[in-house]
């Protein structure tokens, strides 16, 4: 028992990543959610509640909560996105993080009026991320190490779980494809509507003497067989080179396909390539910004912002918030 | 006092406490959840089953709303009753929204009514089986003419008619291969409930 404690306890606790890969997944992940939600979710607020009805994504939340407005989604989304916005620049970390949880997944459970699945993988990603101190967010450096000293990872059971999480997901979405139907590339074929795109795939064809429809099969056996071994790169450190040069290969076929899911690809595209680069990758990285340190570090230094450029700043902020609500249809 | 030899200090266990117990719950959630979808769980909720771009989604669902008074059943427009987001939603055979929607039209008209659903769903396959493209039969070879066209079946189209209709007519296998009934029409959902 002691022993399966231990690898448990190892492999769960044990997990390191480069702070240099911590700050870009911040970054990166809630710097797309700002956008995401400011930019495009908060104009579908209106849908919720419409025709004083919903459904929401659990039973019993139909039965504590009051059906959601456009208005109290609005200022969700508007909050989520300022928190994400301060997660993303590193401002008190932790606490933005939950507050972006608490908005995004809130709302997300709340109705089931905004039906793309990938909100639910953004919303348990967050609720995870909840869960990470500040101390790994911010990927400082301790106050006594010299400036130029290589800064050594920082292990945490959620970033283990973020890799498990993604993994599992892809493993699933495998299982999906392991379809009769969808191997036939009809599913596919549905989905491509692009005119230029499908006419693109029949010029290929018929340039090869193949059957109409060829393409989309072997597309579809291609996606099942690549979905399938995804989980094998977000789960073996060693093999994550390999699904750096293939996983993100599959969100931007779906983007190329024109299918409509929003930003989605671009959360994956983000994820896969920031959590499958290789360690060497990060520390080259790590490198590179650590020598430019004398360019990019008096920008950040803080310093007294003069009262009327506050002013300003609270103006705009204000204005852009009026702006973002007004496009509320 | 010299150290104790190395080999027998020993380090304490890492015990285990409430973040693994997250750690192993949250995992287990992630897998069960996906796992009742194919054991059982409703072909068309495919929420969290991480179920992207499957053929379910691309299943073309018909839903008609109909209420009895004094024995006689008159359609009421959907969009009177619900918006066009939660249409879609019940048009994808969301179980959670036929309940709420069942709920609401119910409660509305009181104690007593009679309401009908007629939502019907064509299955997941009905891309690959050229019978669901149409049962006409116009050159009048006893195989419909959409299996002349029929890529996903590599036989004869009369082999392909076979294999997907058996000794049925082309008229009766549309009828049972290629709509799911998932609301019967003629049940009172207010008083048995849609599903």
């Amino acid at each position: 028992m002691n022993g399966a404690a231990a690898r448990w306890h190892r492999y769960w606790h044990g997990f390191a990543l480069e702070r240099e890969r911590i700050v870009a997944l911040r970054v990166a992940f809630f710097g797309l959610l700002t956008f995401d939600m400011w930019g495009l979710m908060l104009g579908h607020a209106a849908r919720y509640g419409a025709g004083d009805f919903n459904a929401a994504q659990l039973e019993i939340i139909d039965r504590l909560l009051p059906i959601p407005t456009p208005a109290a989604v609005a200022a969700g989304w508007l909050l989520g996105g300022f928190f994400a916005l301060r997660t993303a620049l590193g401002i008190a970390p932790r606490t933005s993080a939950i507050g972006t949880a608490i908005c995004y997944a809130g709302i997300y459970f709340w109705s089931q009026a905004d039906s793309y699945q990938h909100h639910y993988l953004l919303a348990m990603l967050l609720i995870l991320m909840a869960f990470v101190p500040t101390r790994v967010w911010a990927a400082a450096p301790r106050h006594d190490d010299p400036p130029d000293t290589p800064r050594s990872p920082v292990a945490h059971w959620v970033l283990r779980l973020i890799y498990v999480q993604i993994a599992l997901m892809y493993f699933w979405t495998g299982v999906t494809k392991a379809d009769p139907t969808w191997l036939t590339g009809a599913t596919i074929d549905q989905l491509t509507t692009k005119l230029a795109i499908r006419d693109a795939i029949v010029a290929f064809e018929q340039a090869r003497g193949w059957d109409h429809g060829t393409v989309y099969h072997l597309m579809a056996w291609a996606v099942m067989l690549g979905e399938l071994s995804a989980p094998i790169f977000f789960l073996s450190r060693k093999l994550r080179v390999i699904g750096l040069f293939i996983v993100p290969w599959f969100h931007v076929g779906v983007e190329i396909l024109n299918f409509d899911i929003e930003w989605f690809s671009y959360y994956m595209i983000a994820l896969d390539v920031i959590l499958l680069m290789p360690s060497a990758g990060w520390r080259a990285i790590g490198e590179v910004v650590r020598g430019t340190r004398r360019i990019w570090q008096p920008l950040l230094a803080p310093r007294t912002v003069p009262s009327t450029v506050q002013m300003v700043l609270a103006l705009g902020s204000g204005a852009l918030c009026g702006w973002l609500a007004s496009r509320i249809e | 006092m010299s150290e104790p030899p190395a080999a027998t200090k020993t380090e304490a266990p890492p015990r285990l406490g409430l973040r693994d117990a997250l750690i192993a719950a949250f995992v287990a959630l992630q897998i069960y959840l996906p796992l009742s979808y194919y054991l059982g769980g409703d072909p068309f909720d495919e929420r969290f089953a991480w179920r992207m771009f499957s053929p379910v989604r691309l299943s073309n669902c018909s839903v008609g709303l109909y209420e009895v008074v004094d024995g006689v059943e008159r359609p009421i427009d959907l969009t009177d009753e619900l918006h066009v987001v939660w249409i879609n939603l019940l048009k994808r055979a969301r179980p959670a929204v036929i309940d709420r929607a069942v709920e609401k039209f119910c409660a509305e008209r009181g104690a007593g009514a009679d309401v009908r659903i007629d939502l019907s769903c064509t299955p997941p396959d009905a891309v690959v089986k050229a019978i669901c493209n149409g049962a006409r039969d116009a050159n009048g070879d006893g195989v419909p003419d959409a299996y002349d066209r029929n890529r996903y079946c590599d036989a004869s189209p009369k082999d392909c008619f076979v294999a997907d209709c058996g000794e049925r007519s082309a008229d009766v296998c549309y009828r049972e291969e290629c709509r799911m009934q998932v609301v019967p029409r003629d049940r009172n959902v207010c008083a048995e409930g849609a599903r």
